[in-house]
């Protein structure tokens, strides 16, 4: 019986992984570095907790709890950390090593809380190419690091 | 008048000149009776209280009145006034307490952004909850509490909309080296603002315009170290460079490796990427081939050191992003490199 329980968490927590993990290589843009708290990555409406070493597709929703966070670095060197109640969605993602005239782009959306973006290589190829939306404002980045905050309430949204 | 002035008794000069100035409504000898406060938020707070002083004198509440006074006079010195809490307050109304309260908490909130960017309707605001703790004790006024509880409402609502509390912002901060560089803000609504000094913050208000606004130290330190407390650490990039048309790995090149791969080791959760480059003498094909067989040995290289190669993201690019622009044809040492970057 307690083997069966092993077994089942184990069997859990590797479909709780494999929502987060992308097999591809092509298909994730963002790697987890660092979690505090309680942090969860949504992807295709199923939530499981975001962990180290995670990553993450174009399409996933970063969720953290209170007095927690995550922190995330993109293929191009962009690094994000995401503070407490937050939830920050990767929105569009494009950028290929080596590639100096290839497409760059970066589109975040800060859907609650606050979240801060040190810019990488997508900003340095084209600035501006890196967007980050909050529910009223968007905020277009030349290359910078800068704090992106919504104070909207989540109702007026 | 005299009446008035016995009423109160032991009351400071500036109450009695206040009451006597309200009552017959002589606003300059309120100006004279009470010092100045240079911080806007006091100021209007030490105006707040005075009007409400004024009201409780007009109705003959003269206990009110001073306890009103005193109040502004507290705002008016160097005296810290914070909203008084409930408890203080005998109120038997349960429901009304507990609407209290929850304007109390949702007041305290204010202060931090609202002080310094609505000080006005803040100040409003927070007369306005000590007006409405006042009537709701003594319970037998429904307008007046009405009164004092709409004022409340009403500063809220615009310390929330004047300070920027319901808006979405974005900051410059300053990064690696001091270096300070540049956002755009724009409203949905339309509008934009370009934000490129350290601390210059926007603000954008529910279908506003943008609005520039200088953060306080605090406001800023506060949710500034929050939201920047996990970032992971910055990307490096190690160099490797080559002979001419070659793939060996000189001494130089197996420290960077070295090097690349202590980084590596330790971070969380590391990617190693490979990106591997040749010169422009040659033809484009040869050059490709060559950068592939750069990245196999700096791969191998990593791999020796102690890299694991689940964190391989390996690429060969030719002669196409040279590091340092020349003509087709000619050879560069600068561009004979594999850039290993590690994250």
């Amino acid at each position: 019986m307690r083997i069966v329980a092993i077994a089942a968490a184990v069997a859990i927590g590797m479909a709780a992984s494999s929502v987060a993990a992308v097999a591809a290589d092509s298909d994730w843009v963002a790697r987890v570095k660092r979690v505090a708290g309680e942090a969860y990555v949504e992807r295709d409406g199923v939530q499981a907790p975001l962990l180290v070493g995670d990553r993450l597709p174009a399409s996933a929703v970063i969720v953290t709890g209170p007095k927690s966070g995550a922190g995330l670095t993109f293929r191009d060197n962009t690094r994000v950390s995401v503070g407490a109640n937050a939830r920050l969605g990767l929105a569009d993602y494009a950028f290929v090593p080596g590639q100096p005239a290839g497409a760059a782009m970066l589109k975040a959306d800060l859907q609650n809380g606050a979240a801060a973006f040190v810019s990488g290589r997508i900003t340095e190829r084209q600035p501006g190419a890196m967007q980050v939306s909050t529910p009223a404002a968007v905020m277009g980045v030349r290359g910078t690091t800068f704090l992106a905050v919504t104070s909207t309430p989540l109702d007026r949204q | 008048m005299r009446k008035i002035s016995r009423a109160l008794g032991l009351a400071a000069i500036g109450s009695i000149v206040l009451l006597q100035a309200c009552t017959s409504q002589e606003q300059v000898a309120l100006q004279a009776a009470i010092p100045a406060y240079p911080e806007p938020y006091r100021a209007a707070l030490q105006d707040e209280f005075r009007v409400l002083a004024a009201r409780e004198a007009a109705q003959n509440d003269h206990l009110d009145a001073k306890r009103f006074m005193l109040r502004s006079e507290a705002a008016a010195r160097a005296v810290t006034i914070s909203p008084l809490p409930v408890d203080a307050y005998a109120i038997d109304d349960a429901a009304m307490r507990a609407d209290l309260e929850a304007a109390r908490a949702r007041l305290v909130l204010l202060f931090d952004g609202g002080r310094a960017r609505a000080p006005q309707a803040l100040a409003l605001a927070h007369a306005s909850y000590e007006c409405w703790l006042e009537e709701a004790e003594e319970g037998h006024q429904p307008a007046d509490i009405q009164w004092c509880r709409d004022r409340f409402l009403a500063g809220e609502a615009a310390t929330r909309l004047n300070a920027g509390l319901d808006a979405d912002w974005g900051v410059v901060l300053s990064g690696d080296g001091g270096h300070v560089g540049a956002i755009t803000l724009a409203s949905k609504a339309g509008g934009e603002t370009l934000l490129d000094t350290a601390a210059a913050a926007g603000f954008v208000n529910d279908g506003a315009d943008v609005r520039d606004a200088a953060m306080t130290a605090r406001e800023s330190s506060a949710v500034t170290s929050d939201a920047m407390r996990l970032m992971p650490a910055a990307a490096k990039m190690y160099a490797v460079y080559f002979p001419s048309s070659a793939a060996t790995l000189d001494s130089a090149a197996r420290q960077a490796i070295a090097a690349a791969a202590a980084d590596a080791a330790d971070r969380p959760a590391p990617d190693i990427e490979i990106l591997g480059f040749a010169d422009r003498a040659g033809d484009d094909r040869s050059n490709y081939q060559l950068s592939e067989r750069r990245v196999a040995a700096v791969r191998a290289a990593l791999l020796q050191a102690g890299a694991d190669e689940e964190n391989f993201l390996i690429y060969a690019r030719g002669e196409n992003a040279p590091a340092v622009a020349t003509p087709d044809g000619v050879a560069e040492a600068r561009n004979r490199r594999v850039e290993i970057t590690v994250r």
